[in-house]
């Protein structure tokens, strides 16, 4: 009996001692686990461990649960009933009695006693006291460590980014900087995007339904439009990362009934958007959503009413103004805004203001304006000039509005003997001149009155009234001749004196022509051209004589003249009506092209080239070194290199990882504003990698590196005779003789056209408020450098096609200047093809009428955070001659005139990293504006910076 | 009588021996074996009439082949006997390949004369374009296939054409800008669109424009004047306006010998203004909508336009020995306003209409830009490496030895359908390197040397040298014949092994100096 009590109490010892060893292991572990993970999470958040790192040392918390293990099982093959005994003998407080009963071999009566103290002892053991079983220090410690990792594991992003971080790391992205999910048992557990839709709700002025689609399909919408995107997935923030590609922003998702919803409010600069779901840096998942954005283009606006520019003889009556506005979401608002100018020379005032509409009428896409304007309230005087234009403005809130303008109109009230001049000009009224001409049409009201009246007059007067006449004839005729003899000879005309041919002077003056003609031509020694009287070859009339060609129109004019003229002398007045009719047309037409403004003023002579050349002093120029042109990233062959990269590979084109990588090269291009056809294949590949669909995969990315490498396989007949092989070409390198590859000989044949001087001519504003500019600037050019350079400049229509034929262009004036559509295209056209634009405020008053017109204007066009101040270390100043301290000062800013400042920097519009648009508010307009030869008076030539200008448009 | 007998014979050796050294109307039979100084000596020595056969299992080396080659164009009658017949579909191409960079394949397709077959080009990512070409008279038609390598090292095309493929397989030099050095007289619009243009393009450009009075307008760095050593750190030579006389030399070393590519732009070259017809120096206007493009096929045209612009009719000049030159841009009559041509182992552009109204007038400033990308990287291509490697087609099986001729490189690097190995030159016992290979599968293999250390070495497997050489020998006049048996000779072997009258005349020498002796020892007179 005794011994199946010692044994129970053994039994009883050991069993608890294996339950107390076994939790004991259990909270070790623990504490070995908690340990590991504090440790590992505060190296990864302190280190960012690479996924490599990540993937060896995940598997240490699992070694440190299994790492007690040991220690249990020593317990458990070391609790034998011996030492169990001794164990007991020790808790117990009795000495060795248990061991020595189980071992004991003694016999009598002695041992007998002492097994029958045993065995009552053995029944008051309690295994209990033995091995106590009760919580103790190790559990506590185990809690705190427990209580540790846990606020380790939140502050790392919680359970499920740890997980997904540690456990889900497998791959890295082709690029090799984007790690990705693997695909695996794991991955179902992963938080997900799911099933993508969208609802675009456009802005509420387009007044467009709401559109509902889903991923896959083209995502087109206005700037300001609201798109709901919603998922299925279960992904949420912070995990789920919401960014808009081409701005720097990130939107907030929210959780949904289905999944998950995020609302984005389209930007005028939005080019998609980047769904991605994120464990710590790691993409697990992502979609990119290019978009099409929508533009909203401004109203057009037509005057219908007047139809062109009116010279009113008196200020009275009414005139009629009808608007027509067509917008593609509707007219807000339709102004009819005024200027009204007064003044002459320098010297102008401005009012302007806005007058409201009788009545405007809504359209099927938009609206009519009218107002029926009495003149008579307006106070016009003689002089005055009216300029009046309609402006509209769309509903858009959001990039605009945009604002549509009108051609402007201007309506002059005529001076009383504006109609004397040689022909009748739409615009501000210019100086008159001391010796007023009657012009052509004049002539032909008085002959056709003398004609009329002639039954009512004596022979007498009726001859002396035809003398008369063709007096004045002939006055015309030798203001038609100053015309042809300045533009043939270059001779200086004097502003100031009035030159006339009387009698039989017009023919020496043709035979100078010719003998001009008979001397031959002059040749330019640095540019080869040849030129008779500095009058520029012109390539296409080759076929005629140069000065005949150039001329012609004048040349036709001057004969009718003359013909008209001798037919008055003989009193045949209507046979003169004939030539002076004709006369008539031609300066109209003459007019109309403008490539002689025959109208009597002052005009600059055609330079003298060759007489020019090389006679301006050079020792100031040190022309700066050219500054290297810096090129972005080019984003479009890098991804086309990936995508190549991705179809030559032995890489799965499925899956999630692929998915990922390809919508991030879709993601590059909407980033670098690249091809948006090309990222919205991208991103529809990256829907069939993660589809499985690898056939639908290649020929996406297959597409996509079409359209990036831009180039298709063309074929062309190979020349004959053509070295087709190594072996040729080498046979061609060791038997060659001296080729004779050497260029010269003619000089630029072909591809040199002279450099010409354009000034640009507005509808509105006075834009050949400076005709001297133009000549003295092509005289500077010639007497520095060696350029190509026609000897005149020519005067082109912002509104024609012809500005492009001219990269470089001049525009000035002193009144408000309101390009109209065709303006407004052509001059931004110009400016983004790389054309340069040199803009002066000739008014130069401080927020004069041109100053804030052209500059409101510029920033209507461009933007309004294009215009900015260029500095004044820019290498526009250090083109040719060096100003160390920016734009040289004008003698008009010197002498206070105008807006009395100096104004220490220009202004410009810059096109990639050149200039396209250089505006100037220093009157440089009025400092040049003098004949090239009163140049040799100055001791500084201050046309110097004009010819910086130039060489920097032509350089540049 | 023993001195009669030896009289008689040596003045018999007087008459036939010449004859014993072979008929000199027997053609001159070039193998393998045959040494390239014998054979320029023969070329040099032997009767101008006398036909010129090469025949061999190998295709000639690329000295032998030049030789042939510059002899068929001087008017010899030479014979090329290729073994088997010419394949229908045969693809080379010519050049250095750099990432990136258009380059040229030439597709020859031999079919019915007037056939139209389309052409299918593969690129190994799958991209695939489709030309139909129409084979000429002949029987034969050559076309020029535009491709752009889209990657360093190995690239691949595919080639199928009336039921036959070929793969055309070149090394890439990694991806770098083209070297473009612009020397400018007095700056114009063109210049300075051409200038914007290779910027945009991404070409590392450096800049000189003459402003005249001795100022200029200069990239820091920009050498003064085109000398020899300033244009060996350039790919591309554009010079507008004239060229100073001092360099003339210089450049035209570069182009013919250092494979420089040259633009001229507005100029007329001086020396050939002459060879052809007289230049007209009057710039007409050109209706761009009427103009007709060939050239190159790396060139990719400026599309069509309402456009009229500048155009000046340059002089073709006349292909020949020294120059390959091929009009390029042609208004629909016979003024031609852009000229190729190749020069030695560079390229020259030559062009004298302006292109700036295509950028600022027409709006297309992209594809004025694509337009002088193209024609640079085009000039950029000229053979600038000292490296070359000939050999025969690759048969699958069949040790494949390729010789290479040139500078050096320690190592090749092999890349094939199997498999990508580094190969060791093997000098022969005669000083040549050869390379060889075992291609074990069907498929492209190709050969360049260590990337990094950017020897450009390249080769195409398939219509390997026999092609060109038979392209080659035969456009220069010669006849290629496609051998019935293999072994087919046309004649003895340059070299003959036995000469005979130095045989007999040694026999002779020999028999009266044992006659001499003989009587000696005998004490005879």
């Amino acid at each position: 009996m005794s011994a199946d009590v010692v044994d129970g109490v053994l039994d009883a010892v050991r069993r608890r001692l294996l339950i107390r060893a076994t939790t004991r292991v259990i909270a070790i572990a623990l504490i070995a686990c908690g340990v590991v993970v504090v440790l590992l999470l505060a190296a990864d958040g302190a280190l960012a461990l690479p996924p490599a790192v990540r993937r060896t040392l995940r598997w240490l918390p699992v070694f440190a649960v299994l790492a007690p293990l040991p220690l249990w099982v020593r317990v458990w093959t070391r609790a034998q009933p011996a030492r169990l005994a001794l164990l007991v003998d020790e808790r117990a407080g009795y000495g060795n009695v248990l061991s020595t009963y189980r071992d004991m071999n003694a016999r009598g009566p002695v041992a007998e006693a002492f097994r029958h103290r045993t065995a009552a002892t053995l029944g008051s053991i309690d295994a209990a006291v033995v091995v106590p079983l009760g919580p103790d220090r190790l559990w506590a410690f185990a809690g705190g460590l427990g209580a540790l990792a846990l606020a380790t594991v939140i502050t790392a992003g919680g359970a499920d980014t740890v997980m997904a971080r540690w456990w889900s790391v497998a791959a890295t992205g082709p690029g090799g900087s984007t790690a990705v999910a693997t695909v695996g048992p794991e991955a179902r557990r992963l938080p997900t995007l799911g099933g993508i839709d969208f609802t675009i709700q456009p802005p509420a002025y387009s007044g467009l339904p709401t559109t509902r689609a889903r991923a896959g399909e083209t995502l087109a919408a206005l700037p300001g439009s609201v798109i709901e995107i919603r998922g299925s997935g279960t992904a949420r923030a912070p995990g789920l990362s919401v960014t808009v590609a081409g701005r720097e922003a990130r939107l907030a998702p929210r959780p949904s009934d289905e999944g998950w919803l995020v609302t984005w409010t389209v930007g005028a600069e939005d080019r998609g958007i980047a769904l991605a779901v994120m464990a710590g840096e790691e993409v697990l998942e992502q979609r990119v959503l290019p978009l099409r954005l929508l533009r909203d283009r401004p109203p057009v606006v037509t005057l219908a009413s007047p139809v062109a520019d009116m010279v009113l003889g008196t200020a009275s009556g009414t005139i009629l103004i009808e608007a027509r506005v067509t917008d593609d979401y509707g007219v807000a608002d339709v102004r009819l805004h005024w200027v009204l100018s007064r003044g002459s020379g320098e010297s102008f005032d401005f009012d302007e203001g806005e007058w409201t509409w009788d009545g405007v009428d809504a359209t099927d896409n938009g609206r009519t304006a009218s107002l029926s304007l009495g003149l008579d309230t307006l106070g016009l005087g003689p002089g005055d000039l009216l300029h009046i234009r309609a402006t509209a403005t769309d509903g858009n809130t959001v990039t605009g509005p945009g604002l549509g303008v009108s051609g402007t109109r201007q309506i002059r009230i005529s001076r009383e003997d504006d109609l004397s001049d040689v022909t009748t000009m739409i615009g501000f009224p210019i100086e008159r001149e001391r010796e007023p001409l009657l012009s052509q049409r004049m002539i032909i009201l008085l002959t056709e009155d003398l004609r009329d009246g002639r039954g009512a007059m004596t022979r007498e007067a009726f001859l002396a009234g035809a003398r008369d006449i063709a007096g004045e004839q002939s006055r015309l005729r030798g203001r038609i001749g100053e015309q042809i003899f300045s533009r043939a000879t270059g001779a200086m005309q004097d502003p100031e004196a009035h030159l006339e041919f009387e009698d039989g002077e017009a023919e020496v003056f043709l035979d100078e022509l010719e003998g001009l003609v008979q001397r031959g031509p002059v040749i330019d020694p640095v540019t080869g051209i040849a030129s008779i009287a500095n009058v520029e070859i012109a390539a296409h009339e080759h076929d005629s004589d140069p000065i005949v060609a150039i001329n012609r129109t004048l040349l036709t004019v001057y004969n009718y003249m003359w013909d008209a003229e001798r037919e008055l002398r003989a009193a045949a007045l209507d046979p003169s009506l004939i030539p002076q009719n004709l006369a008539l047309d031609e300066l109209q037409r003459l007019r109309e092209s403008e490539r002689v403004f025959a109208r009597g003023r002052v005009t600059a002579p055609p330079v003298d080239v060759p007489a020019t050349r090389g006679t301006g002093e050079v020792d100031d120029a040190r022309p700066a070194p050219r500054a290297a042109v810096v090129l972005g990233e080019r984003a479009g062959p890098r991804v086309a290199s990936e995508i190549d990269e991705w179809l030559r590979a032995d890489r799965s084109l499925t899956g999630r990882a692929a998915a990922i990588a390809l919508s991030s090269l879709a993601l590059d291009l909407l980033e670098a504003d690249l091809d948006p056809e090309a990222s919205e294949i991208l991103a529809r590949a990256a829907e069939r990698a993660e589809a499985g669909d690898a056939p639908g995969t290649r020929e996406g990315l297959q597409r996509a590196l079409r359209l990036l490498n831009a180039t298709t396989i063309r074929t062309s007949e190979a020349p004959s005779g053509a070295p087709n092989s190594f072996a040729g070409a080498r046979y061609l390198e060791a038997h060659a003789a001296r080729p004779g590859v050497a260029a010269r000989g003619a000089n630029g044949v072909g591809t040199t056209r002279p450099f010409v001087f354009a000034t640009v001519r507005y509808q509105s504003g006075d834009w050949d408020s400076a005709p001297l500019v133009p000549n003295n600037l092509v005289h500077s050019l010639v007497q520095y450098t060696d350029l190509v350079v026609a000897p005149e400049g020519v005067i082109v229509d912002l509104a024609s096609r012809d500005v492009f034929d001219f990269p470089f262009l001049y525009l000035t004036g002193h009144l408000p200047v309101f390009f109209d559509e065709a303006e407004s295209r052509n001059l931004v056209d110009f400016v983004e093809r790389g054309g340069f634009i040199f803009i002066d405020d000739h008014n130069h008053d401080i927020d004069g009428a041109f100053h804030r017109s052209v500059t409101a204007e510029l920033q209507r066009l461009f933007g309004s955070d294009r215009l900015l101040p260029v500095p004044n270390d820019h290498e526009l100043y250090s083109s040719f001659f060096v100003f160390d301290e920016g734009p040289p000062i004008t003698g008009h800013e010197l002498s206070g005139w105008g807006d009395g400042l100096i104004h220490r920097q220009l202004s410009g519009i810059e096109v990639g990293d050149r200039i396209g648009v250089l505006y100037s508010n220093k009157d440089y307009s009025s400092e040049w504006s003098y004949h090239a030869d009163n140049k040799r008076f100055l001791a500084i030539d201050n046309t110097r910076f004009g010819v910086n200008i130039l060489l920097y448009a032509l350089t540049r | 009588m023993m001195r009669a007998a030896l009289a008689l014979g040596l003045l018999v050796l007087l008459v036939v021996g010449p004859r014993l050294g072979g008929d000199e109307t027997e053609p001159l039979a070039v193998d393998g074996s045959t040494t390239e100084v014998s054979l320029a000596q023969a070329l040099a020595t032997g009767p101008f009439d006398r036909p010129t056969v090469y025949s061999a299992s190998t295709p000639p080396s690329g000295v032998t082949q030049a030789l042939l080659a510059g002899a068929a164009e001087s008017g010899r009658r030479v014979e090329v006997i290729v073994p088997g017949a010419l394949p229908a579909l045969t693809v080379s191409r010519l050049g250095p390949l750099v990432a990136r960079r258009r380059a040229s394949l030439y597709v020859t397709v031999r079919g019915t004369a007037g056939a139209r077959i389309p052409l299918v080009v593969d690129d190994a990512s799958g991209a695939t374009d489709t030309v139909t070409v129409e084979v000429g008279p002949s029987g034969v038609t050559t076309n020029a296939i535009a491709v752009e390598p889209t990657r360093a090292g190995a690239n691949e095309w595919t080639v199928h054409a009336g039921g036959a493929s070929v793969v055309a397989q070149g090394w890439a030099r990694p991806e770098a800008p083209l070297r473009i050095l612009m020397l400018s007289g007095p700056p114009t619009w063109e210049g300075r669109y051409l200038l914007r243009a290779l910027e945009a393009a991404g070409s590392d450009v450096t800049v000189r424009q003459e402003l005249g009075r001795e100022r200029s307008i200069t990239t820091r760095g920009a050498p003064a004047t085109a000398s020899a050593s300033a244009l060996e750190g350039y790919d591309v030579l554009v010079v507008l306006g004239p060229v100073a006389a001092s360099s003339e030399a210089s450049i035209e070393r570069w182009v013919a010998e250092r494979g420089g590519g040259l633009l001229l732009v507005g100029s007329i070259a001086g020396r050939r203004a002459s060879a052809a017809r007289t230049p007209s120096s009057a710039p007409v206007r050109a209706d761009a909508s009427r103009l007709r493009w060939s050239g190159p096929a790396e060139l990719i045209p400026l599309p069509s336009s309402d456009l009229t612009v500048d155009a000046a009719a340059l002089p073709v000049p006349r292909s020949g020995q020294r120059v390959t030159s091929a009009p390029t841009l042609t208004d629909g009559t016979d003024d031609v306003y852009t000229t190729v041509e190749w020069v030695g182992r560079g390229r020259i552009f030559t062009t004298g209409m302006e292109t700036w109204p295509w950028a600022m007038e027409a709006g297309l400033g992209e594809a004025h830009r694509l337009y002088w990308e193209s024609v640079t990287e085009w000039l950029g291509g000229g053979l600038r490496s000292d490296t070359h490697l000939v050999g025969p087609t690759v048969h699958v099986g069949t040790v494949w030895t390729g010789r290479v001729e040139g500078m050096m490189p320690a190592t090749f690097e092999l890349v094939g359908p199997d498999r990508k190995e580094t190969l060791r030159p093997v000098r022969t016992s005669d000083g040549a390197h050869l390379v060889r290979f075992l291609p074990t599968e069907a498929g492209g293999y190709a050969l360049g040397a260590d990337l990094h250390f950017g020897a450009p070495v390249t080769t195409g497997h398939e219509g390997g040298s026999w092609v060109e050489a038979a392209l080659e020998i035969g456009g220069a006049g010669g006849t290629v014949r496609v051998a019935s048996a293999a072994g087919d000779r046309g004649g003895r072997p340059l070299g003959s092994p036995t000469p005979l009258p130095w045989i007999a005349f040694a026999t002779l020498a020999a028999l009266a100096g044992a006659s001499w002796a003989r009587r000696r020892i005998r004490g005879l007179p």
